[in-house]
């Protein structure tokens, strides 16, 4: 027989992982906001400053987005439980993973 | 004192504080990073559950989010650096020049001073020129970082869209799986004679092993399973299976035969070998090797 190296307790995992991903670029994402990067220097380094925080949290939120987006598809596929550790209580039923 | 109004002109522009600021939060957003990759390395490593055929394409997105992370990561460096090394040269710059502001303003109406007061302005307006080197060097690393960034998480970059395809063929590898197992975990279980404890013996028998776990650890198994994409499929079918089959014809336990597929012989009534010796067995309907449970 062989084996099945794929359950759902590791799919909830990675649903998880991405959870805690979004909430550490949303953290990042708030640090950066309450910074004015315009003051730092002389007036062209202030504006290369000012785009360069610019896109840096606008690839943070493209980032954000996408670790939401991958959540959301582990949740269209059934996996939306709480649990992720194997080690919490168990649905016998197994109903909570329907896809 | 203010250096634009003793000098006329400011050299070393800079508010320290806000400096402070961008430099706490770039470095904030430095460790947000290196701690998202890690929960992210954690689960797709080599090694890991998701490291074989089944599971490649899973890993697959997740290693390519982590590498935009590490990216990403790496630019945000590359620009601390030039800010901290920008940070520290600056305020030296900046006490160099509050200095000078205040021997100007204490040469402000003599005139037998007039020399002296030239000199520091001029000292200012080089120590000024530095200030701008450093400044063009500090704009540059933000730039390299637009550059970068702009690179990373690109808007045609579905990671969500792979993850997606990648979870609905696991699905179908699941299926797959019950559909060419299932047969023998039924002739298992019922082997086993344990109806009540379908759900842990199916747990062992789904590859608990492949998680690290002891099969033998029956605390946690019966959650993993019950959380496994294909769990309440199997579990159905083997209900429903076991409904239409009569008692007597179930056959009884052993563990006798051990290498893959064995079982499957056995039950199917085949020939087999057993693992204490070489001695041919025809066991399936006989059986009497093991103890059940």
């Amino acid at each position: 027989m062989s084996s099945l190296p794929l359950v759902g307790a590791e799919v909830q995992r990675i649903r998880v992982a991405f959870t805690a991903v979004s909430g550490r670029l949303e953290a990042a994402l708030s640090s950066l906001s309450d910074v004015d990067g315009a003051r730092v220097g002389t007036p062209g380094a202030d504006a290369a400053v000012e785009t360069g925080m610019s896109d840096l949290v606008a690839t943070l939120r493209r980032l954000q987005a996408s670790a939401e987006d991958c959540t959301s598809a582990m949740r269209r596929h059934g996996v939306d439980e709480d649990v992720p550790t194997g080690t919490g209580t168990s649905d016998s039923s197994g109903e909570g993973v329907a896809r | 004192m203010r250096a634009d109004v003793v000098l006329g002109f400011d050299p070393t522009p800079g508010e320290p504080q806000a400096l402070e600021a961008l430099r706490e939060s770039l470095r904030s957003t430095v460790r947000a990073l290196v701690e998202a990759r890690a929960e992210l390395d954690r689960i797709g490593r080599t090694g890991s559950v998701w490291d074989g055929p089944a599971g490649a394409p899973i890993a697959t997105v997740l290693r390519r989010y982590s590498r935009q992370l590490s990216g990403l990561e790496e630019s945000l460096i590359d620009c601390l650096q030039a800010l901290e090394t920008w940070s520290g040269r600056a305020r030296e710059r900046q006490d160099q020049v509050a200095q000078i502001v205040e021997s100007v303003a204490d040469l402000a109406g003599d005139t037998a001073g007039e020399d002296r007061r030239t000199r520091l302005i001029a000292t200012a307006r080089e120590i000024g020129t530095e200030h701008d080197r450093a400044a063009a060097d500090l704009a540059a690393a933000f730039e390299e970082l637009s550059g970068a960034v702009k690179q990373i998480a690109l808007a045609d970059d579905d990671v969500a869209g792979e993850l997606d395809r990648a979870l609905l063929a696991l699905n179908a590898a699941v299926d797959d799986w019950i559909a060419s197992e299932a047969p023998e975990l039924l002739r298992t279980a019922m082997a086993l004679g344990e109806v009540a404890g379908l759900t842990t013996v199916i747990s062992e028998l789904v590859g608990i092993a492949a998680l690290g776990r002891n099969p033998g650890e029956a605390e946690g198994v019966s959650d993993i399973i019950a959380r496994s994409p294909g769990s309440h499929r199997l579990i159905r079918a083997l209900r429903k299976q076991w409904l239409e089959v009569a008692p007597q014809t179930l056959p009884q336990a052993t563990f006798a035969v051990r290498r893959p597929g064995g079982l499957a012989e056995a039950v199917a009534g085949r020939r087999t070998r057993t693992i204490e010796g070489d001695s041919d067995v025809d066991d399936g309907r006989e059986g009497p090797t093991g103890s059940g449970g």
